[in-house]
């Protein structure tokens, strides 16, 4: 990092020891900056001490000097006041004046519903993730961004279409505060949402589902039943019926995966609903289009192999016999991947989910809903805004279903429930999960989207367009793995590796 | 002034039919250029008046925009007559002055022909729309009675249009335009269509034209259920073009524009029987995506995705033009990259484009600029040079469309930019008074009498450049060091072998410093040429120095005063070597090397510079 420069500072209370938005803006010797949104509330005396004391995580720094005694800065989403005050701003729709621009708070309609009107929820502790989670009461959740942009973020954007549209599977959006620069597009900092109440995510659910399942697999193993995988490509799948031994072994988690298809379904319906904006009317796939989606996945697939070949010999073991052996396949990747160009897709590209996978499903027990449509965190926003083909959410649902059965079969090996030598006969039963869960979840979307022109007319498109965006995320999780953790590689090489076998995910 | 077949028959000068292998294009428009007779606008006079200023750039050949008779709707791509020299910019004599005076000076000159489309005001769809349906002249033009026809072509003026049919009141029909709606597309499957376009060929190829630049070439053939562009009867008919250009006018060029991927401009050389050169247009983003992210992958990855040309074909390479830099052969991530590190300004953006000159894209910076035009120059294939981007001109993004790269040519602090005699209001788009760039510090004349000026930096890149054959003839053999920020080729053709090798300019005081090298290997004499801020000296003696051939990986520079020993030695290994946890070169003996002709060193490493040791 070369500089950090506080670019703007709105008080959101009046009077000197208030609280403020910060935006800083971090410059690094390579690569662009970024903008980071930062809420402080400066607090003196005994306040500081408390705050210092209850939450040492949440000071930002020291104040020292002045004429109080010395204080300290700190995160201000740590303190219920600032989140009241943050509450009630969007609640009146304040606008607060900074140096450079304002903050634009906006109340939806279904604010009042959603408070009661007369007293505000107490905010929680705030859950740190990539964003900062502050949950009000059990009914609100106030999503702050850290890393923020020009530009609308799609939660928003997607969240108010979902939420005009009374789409009951995801969390309604009720205000936003957004920061207005003199000139430019404005700036999202934070998405007031309705709390979803939840017992799981569908990765936790996912999970369990698979403790059981492999416990079973086991006792079918032990007595000499082989493990149900089933031949044939990702749509092949589709219109068989599970055997009676996957449906004993994993009925309710088919019923899962299927209800999960449904509203991946529901919800490219609605997002392909809306064809007078053209911030979401769908487009149809072009040639030129294609070309440049061929382009994209080509380069990516040269770069990254590229990159692991160079990285090869610092490999972990285990991994580089594996990696030789993927290494080998990148000149039918390049021909499978060449087919996009060769064959002429008639489908639409639409505003999608951009991040979809097994973290962002939440499961209240009867139904799911589906959370955080702000895209690939890493990527920048307008990439996260472009439309894509819906296959691609689809993928990186089929996918995750893929990363879920090599982290439950690790996690069985590592708590001792599955010794070493049986963890290699239970891989093809790890894959029968997979893959049985896979075309559940992909018979009940392309039964939910029949009637969607978003969808390729043919099933061999939708084979290749899946195909390809399975490919694609496989082989950037390889790069982002061979940046990081190159323990992570297996995962994902392992994918890439069945893929071009032709057996799936 | 020779004869009109004396002309038709031997073109310019020289006996090479492949002059534009080893050519350098400057790309003009006569109206920018040069104002002779104080109307506001530039003329052929003026042009040719400025004539010497051209050769002594170091170009070869002059590229005209279109300079016929149009209502200049579209910056004279209208045309609304094809054999005649539009008022403004003087008569045809004047036009035959230029050509004479510049195949004089040794300059070939390259002319438009806009095969696709005409202005809807000349006389051949005036006719059109007038004659009764299914008639010879209707037929010039493409006509429907309902605007569904070829649904799958896409609309290249996004911004401007909304459906490739308009609909004309005369003639009570649709027709066809690719481009603006002003602009109807000709019907080449009407043969009276194709032998019109040959009798214009005629006509200007008799002048003495030594190229056609054809404009829109994809786009001339119009098939239900095909995007329209890049048909097999486009090639076709190209294959007759060459062949009828060949069999009378020899020694003459055909460069296509064709904004296609690199498979499909390449068909355009069909087996070396259709256009000689083509625009490399996938490959003019990338450049600047390169750049930007410090890393040539994206160059690489072009390079490789181009498909071998024939022997006699030639690709046509350039950073910027007179249209927006065009960012359709860019996936959709790299445009949103594009635009947000080149274009934040979104009045910068049109048409799946940015319309901003080179320097204000670089932002001004010396080092950018030099390692663009290197790169520009080293890569297989003839670089075409925008006029105005030798002196850093800036640009306009408030004027419309894409005139704000098109504003008159600086030439002088005086009035109007020394562009024109004519009250500044009278001109035909306001020259550049943006701070950065205005032209009382951005023009010729300022730079002409600094020896350390842009100007004089792109002469001698372009002198260093016709100096090798291999730049514009030879093979490509990238090499790949490990430090991706590098970009290395070997160019070879015949006995000797090139190398071009740049580093990327980054901020961090590493081993990366910002210099180019231009070296070739022993089998010759060894030489190099340094270029990141040549002194006049060093200029001058740059073909004589000498200095030891430096290996790939290191990114050393033998100082001046050290090439005489060096010479008698010839040492294996760099004299200099970066020492881990030092902050200078140190030379063998640890003594540290200042080297006294970089003043910009000074400012780098903060310390006076001293004599070297």
């Amino acid at each position: 990092m070369k500089a950090v420069r506080i670019t703007e500072a709105v008080p959101l209370a009046r009077g000197a020891l208030g609280s403020a938005l910060l935006l800083a803006r971090a410059e690094y010797t390579e690569g662009e900056p970024d903008v980071y949104h930062l809420p402080v509330r400066a607090a003196v005396g005994d306040e500081a001490t408390r705050l210092a004391g209850a939450v040492p995580e949440a000071v930002v720094a020291r104040v020292v000097g002045g004429a109080d005694a010395d204080g300290v800065l700190a995160d201000a989403l740590y303190d219920p006041g600032t989140c009241r005050a943050l509450l009630e701003a969007i609640a009146g729709r304040r606008r607060l004046r900074g140096v450079a621009g304002t903050v634009v708070c906006w109340r939806g309609r279904g604010f009042q519903a959603w408070t009661d009107g007369a007293n505000a929820p107490d905010p929680g502790a705030p859950i740190e993730r990539h964003n900062t989670l502050v949950p009000f009461g059990g009914r609100l959740m106030l999503k702050v961004f850290r890393r923020v942009e020009p530009g609308v973020n799609p939660d928003l954007e997607l969240g108010r279409l979902l939420t005009h549209r009374g789409f009951p599977h995801a969390p309604a959006v009720l205000g936003a505060i957004e920061y207005q620069a003199r000139n430019g597009e404005p700036t999202t900092l934070a998405v007031l949402q309705a709390f979803v109440p939840h017992q799981d995510d569908g990765w936790s659910q996912a999970l369990h589902a698979l403790d059981d399942y492999l416990d079973r697999a086991l006792a079918k193993r032990a007595q000499g039943i082989a493990a149900p995988l089933p031949a044939g490509g990702l749509l092949d799948l589709v219109d068989q019926e599970p055997p009676a031994l996957v449906l004993e072994l994993m009925a309710p988690y088919l019923e899962t995966a299927r209800l999960l298809g449904q509203r991946t379904a529901d919800l490219h319906m609605v997002l392909a609903s809306e064809p007078d904006d053209p911030r979401f009317a769908p487009e149809a796939f072009t040639p030129l289009y294609q070309r440049s989606l061929y382009q994209s996945m080509r380069s990516l697939t040269r770069s990254v192999f590229q990159g692991l070949r160079v990285r090869l010999g610092s490999l972990p073991e285990e991994v580089r016999a594996l990696a030789r052996r993927v290494l080998e396949t990148e000149p039918e990747i390049q021909r499978r991947l060449r087919g996009l160009l060769e064959r002429r897709v008639t489908a639409q590209r639409i505003r999608c989910h951009g991040d979809y996978h097994l973290h962002q499903v939440l499961s209240t027990g009867k139904d799911v809903v589906l959370i955080d449509f702000e895209g690939a965190p890493a990527r920048p926003l307008g990439e996260r805004r472009l439309k894509r083909s819906p296959l691609r959410d689809v993928a990186g649902m089929l996918w995750s279903f893929h990363h879920a059965a090599c982290a439950a079969l690790a996690a069985a090996q590592d708590r001792g429930r599955v010794r070493p030598e049986e963890a290699v006969a239970l891989d093809p039963w790890a894959r029968a999960w997979q893959r049985w869960a896979q075309a559940a979840f992909l018979r009940a979307y392309l039964a939910g989207a029949a009637r969607a022109r978003f969808l390729p007319r043919t099933r061999a498109e939708s084979a290749l367009l899946l195909e390809a965006f399975l490919l694609e995320r496989a082989i950037s999780e390889v790069g982002e793995a061979l940046g990081e953790q190159p323990t992570r590689l297996r995962v994902p090489l392992d994918g890439i590796a069945h893929l071009v076998a032709g057996d799936g995910a | 002034m020779t004869t009109r077949a004396g002309r038709a028959a031997a073109g310019s000068q020289g006996t090479d039919p492949t002059w534009y292998r080893d050519a350098i294009i400057y790309e003009v428009h006569v109206r920018s250029f040069a104002d002779s007779d104080g109307d506001g606008v530039g003329d052929f006079r003026g042009l040719t008046q400025k004539l010497p200023y051209l050769a002594a750039l170091g170009i070869t050949a002059v590229w005209l925009l279109p300079f016929y008779p149009s209502p200049l709707r579209d910056d004279g791509y209208d045309i609304a007559d094809y054999t005649a020299v539009h008022p403004q910019y003087g008569t045809l004599r004047d036009f035959e002055t230029f050509l004479h005076e510049a195949h004089r000076r040794g300059l070939r000159v390259i002319t438009e022909l806009v095969l696709n489309h005409t202005s809807n005001q000349h006389p051949w769809f005036q006719r059109a729309r007038r004659a009764p349906a299914g008639s010879r002249w209707r037929d010039f033009y493409v006509w429907s009675d309902t605007p569904d026809r070829y649904a799958e072509a896409r609309i290249i003026f996004k911004d401007f249009e909304t459906s490739n049919w308009a609909w004309d009141p005369v003639a009570r029909a649709y027709y066809w335009h690719r481009f603006y709606s002003h602009q109807p597309d000709l019907n080449y499957d009407n043969p009276a269509v194709r032998r019109a376009i040959l009798r214009v060929v005629d006509f200007w190829c008799a002048l003495g034209v030594d190229g056609l630049r054809l404009d829109a070439v994809p786009y001339l053939y119009e098939r239900d259920g095909t995007p329209c562009e890049n048909l097999p009867e486009t090639h076709a008919f190209l294959k007759d073009l060459r062949r009828y250009v060949d069999a009378r006018y020899p020694h003459r060029m055909l460069l296509a524009e064709a904004n296609q991927w690199p498979e499909d401009a390449a068909t355009y050389f069909g087996q070396g029987d259709e256009c000689h050169m083509a625009f490399h247009f996938p490959l003019m983003p990338r450049l600047f995506m390169a750049m930007r992210m410090e890393d040539r992958f994206p160059i690489v990855d072009i390079l490789d995705q181009t498909p071998p040309i024939p022997e006699t074909c030639q690709w046509a390479l350039f950073l910027r033009n007179h249209d927006e830099l065009t960012l359709e052969m860019v996936t959709d991530e790299e445009r949103d990259y594009m635009y947000r590190v080149y274009a934040s300004d979104p009045q910068a953006r049109l048409h799946l484009g940015i319309r901003r000159r080179l320097a204000p894209l670089l932002g001004n910076s010396h080092r950018r600029i030099e390692l663009m035009y290197g790169l520009l120059c080293s890569l297989p294939g003839t670089p075409v040079l925008y006029y105005g981007d030798e002196i850093g001109m800036g640009d306009n993004v408030h004027l419309g469309d894409r005139n704000g790269v098109r504003t008159p040519m600086q030439w002088s602090p005086d009035r109007n930019a020394g562009f024109s005699r004519c009250n500044p209001q009278q001109l035909y788009l306001p020259v550049v008074v943006d701070p950065e760039y205005h032209y009382e510090a951005v023009n010729v004349e300022a730079q002409e009498q600094n020896p350390h000026s842009r100007l004089w930096w792109v002469r001698r890149l372009l002198a260093l450049r016709r100096q090798h054959r291999a730049f514009g003839r030879g093979t490509l053999e990238l090499v790949m060091p490990e430090n991706k920020r590098t970009r290395r080729s070997w160019r070879s053709c015949g006995a000797g072998r090139t190398n071009a090798s740049w580093w990327w300019p980054t901020s961090r005081a590493s081993s990366s410093t910002p210099r180019s090298r231009w070296s070739r290997s022993p089998g010759g004499s060894p030489w190099s040429y340094s270029a990141a801020r040549p002194s006049p000296r060093s200029a001058r003696s740059a073909t004589r120095s000498r200095s030891a051939r430096t290996r790939s990986t290191g990114s050393s520079c033998a100082p001046p005063g050290r090439r005489r020993r060096l010479r008698a030695r010839r040492p294996r290994c760099r004299p200099w070597r970066w020492a881990p946890g030092r902050t200078s070169w140190r030379g063998r003996r640890g003594r540290r090397w200042r080297p006294p002709w970089r003043a910009s060193c000074r400012a780098v490493r903060g310390a006076p510079a001293r004599r070297a040791r």
